[in-house]
């Protein structure tokens, strides 16, 4: 860095890190961030406390600027205060400057002798380090603070620049991963067109921000196509691959669908296949995937399916008795000639059919044995809505281990 | 904390034996030491899960992946003394197919 050393000892600095290639409306690129007014996280709040042990200053904040605002996404040492006007702060230079700002002592230096932080809260010395968002655009900055005056050596400056660069990989991290959410979130089905006789409901509730299972359902002219499915593994890495594996067997679904009954085949082809498609990519990736894929008739109540090791299908009854849908069949991606076998059952008025990922199992009370937990689940909770919505509940209310998702379809009972 | 341990027997098969949980934390181990074993010419490895507490999906596809590997290889990976928790995850994805678990790690080939 090059000093340029200034009144009272304070030395603004020219960055040395990579300029902006591309010019962005600063605010626009916070707001985008998404980071502004949201509540403290410790993601962040561990840099601000990380600062003061460093220096041993009494104050450290995280700023992000909005307009005249500055909202403090983080502060150590500072205690309720959320926002301040830029134009009272020492970060209003940081900014303007565009660089890493130190003030040695704020009462030696006319620029600064007059702003609040320092006439009324005493501080002296100033510390900032500018937050670029990926495009290169200032966004906010890290800073300390200390009552007393102090020096800052160019070993201390390096050291800013390097915790300011992880405060901006955080913030960077999320921009991407709630993007990455909402996009999955959106390739989970919408609400599809009721079925008359039918209801049904599903849902997906990831470990982390995206999700190794899924779910799908498609009405494909008149028949109905469920899918759940969980790629071994978790988080982003399954989540790419549940992507891929999802779209192929759709749209295998759809041909099987489309084609003329007797030309069809049987449903364990639609997964024979998707393997033929996605095998080389599983194998590469070292991974499998559970599946259940169901083809049902809503006029006759019969639901086809097959069921590629994922075990966990359950018809609850009307009387509470269960059937559990299960198979010999191997999960996809582990074997490269393996194949599945089309199975049938037929849903009678007041059934219920249950699809769940083995995330439900640590979640779910006294679920050693899952057919009678699910059983259990389907008469406390009454319909396939709200059954998905204590799924949630209890999956949200403890810290689980693995994906959970849950696909429920009840035959209603006649009028 | 998960330890993975690699011999081999006087008949020059492999054994690795995960001690602790098999979990996403220790697969690359897992997957490191399978590969390992068949570069150095032992393709006929037994994973010996007598000492493994915990198996989920994660440590399932390393398993996975470890056969596979084994097999192009031309030889084979089987599983050896595995806990009642590591035989409900198999038999709930029907992987004891594949993956046929042994009583005993002589008893494996």
């Amino acid at each position: 860095m090059d000093d340029a050393h200034g009144e009272g000892g304070t030395r603004t600095l020219t960055a040395t890190r990579a300029t902006p290639t591309t010019t962005t409306d600063p605010d626009r690129a916070v707001q985008a961030t998404g980071l502004l007014d949201t509540p403290r996280e410790e993601r962040f709040d561990r840099f601000t406390q990380l600062a003061r042990t460093i220096w041993g200053v009494p104050m450290s904040s995280i700023n992000l600027f909005d307009h005249e605002r500055s909202f403090l996404k983080s502060t150590a040492g500072i205690d309720g205060v959320t926002e301040v006007r830029t134009r009272d702060t020492f970060c209003e230079t940081t900014r303007e400057h565009d660089a890493p700002l130190v003030v040695t002592d704020a009462v030696q230096d006319p620029t600064f002798a007059s702003l609040p932080t320092v006439t009324a809260f005493g501080v002296r010395f100033y510390a900032g380090h500018p937050i670029r968002d990926q495009q290169g655009t200032t966004i906010g900055t890290l800073c300390l603070y200390d009552t007393s005056p102090r020096d800052f050596g160019d070993h201390d400056l390096t050291m800013l620049e390097q915790l300011a660069t992880c405060v901006e990989d955080e913030v960077h991290l999320s921009s991407d991963r709630d993007r990455a959410t909402s996009v999955q979130q959106a390739l989970l089905p919408r609400a599809v067109a009721p079925v008359p006789g039918y209801t049904f409901a599903a849902t997906c509730v990831a470990t982390g921000l995206l999700a190794g299972d899924a779910f799908d359902h498609r009405e494909i002219d008149g028949g109905h196509y469920v899918l759940v499915a969980d790629v071994m593994g978790k988080g982003t890495a399954a989540a790419i691959l549940m992507s891929a594996v999802r779209t192929v067997i759709r749209a295998e679904m759809r041909r099987f669908a489309e084609t003329v009954p007797a030309a069809r085949g049987h449903l364990g082809g639609v997964l024979e296949r998707a393997r033929d498609v996605v095998q080389d990519d599983l194998d590469a990736a070292e991974a499998f995937v559970t599946v259940f894929l169901g083809w049902a008739d809503p006029h006759t109540g019969v639901l086809s399916f097959v069921d590629a090791g994922h075990g966990l299908s359950v018809v609850v009854h009307h009387d509470g008795s269960t059937t559990t849908l299960g198979s010999d069949d191997l999960p996809l991606g582990v074997d490269a000639t393996s194949d599945w076998h089309e199975q049938r059952v037929e849903l009678a008025a007041g059934d219920t059919f249950v699809c769940f990922s083995d995330g439900l199992l640590d979640v779910v009370p006294d679920i050693e044995v899952p057919s009678a937990a699910v059983s259990r689940l389907v008469a406390a909770t009454g319909s396939p809505q709200r059954l998905v919505r204590e799924v949630e509940r209890l999956a949200l209310a403890v810290p689980v281990r693995d994906d959970v998702t849950v696909l429920a379809v009840r035959k209603d009972a006649a009028e | 904390m998960t330890e993975i341990h690699v011999a081999h027997t006087e008949r020059g098969i492999g054994v690795v034996t995960p001690v602790g949980r098999l979990t996403m934390v220790v697969t690359r181990q897992l997957t490191e030491a399978i590969t390992d074993l068949v570069d150095g010419g032992t393709s006929k490895v037994v994973v010996d899960l007598g000492e493994t507490t915990f198996l989920d999906s994660s440590g399932l596809g390393a398993l996975i992946a470890g056969l596979k590997r084994c097999r192009q290889a031309g030889g084979d990976l089987r599983l050896a003394r595995p806990t009642e928790q590591v035989t409900t995850v198999l038999s709930l994805t029907n992987l004891d197919r594949v993956l046929r678990p042994r009583a005993s790690v002589e008893e494996a080939f």
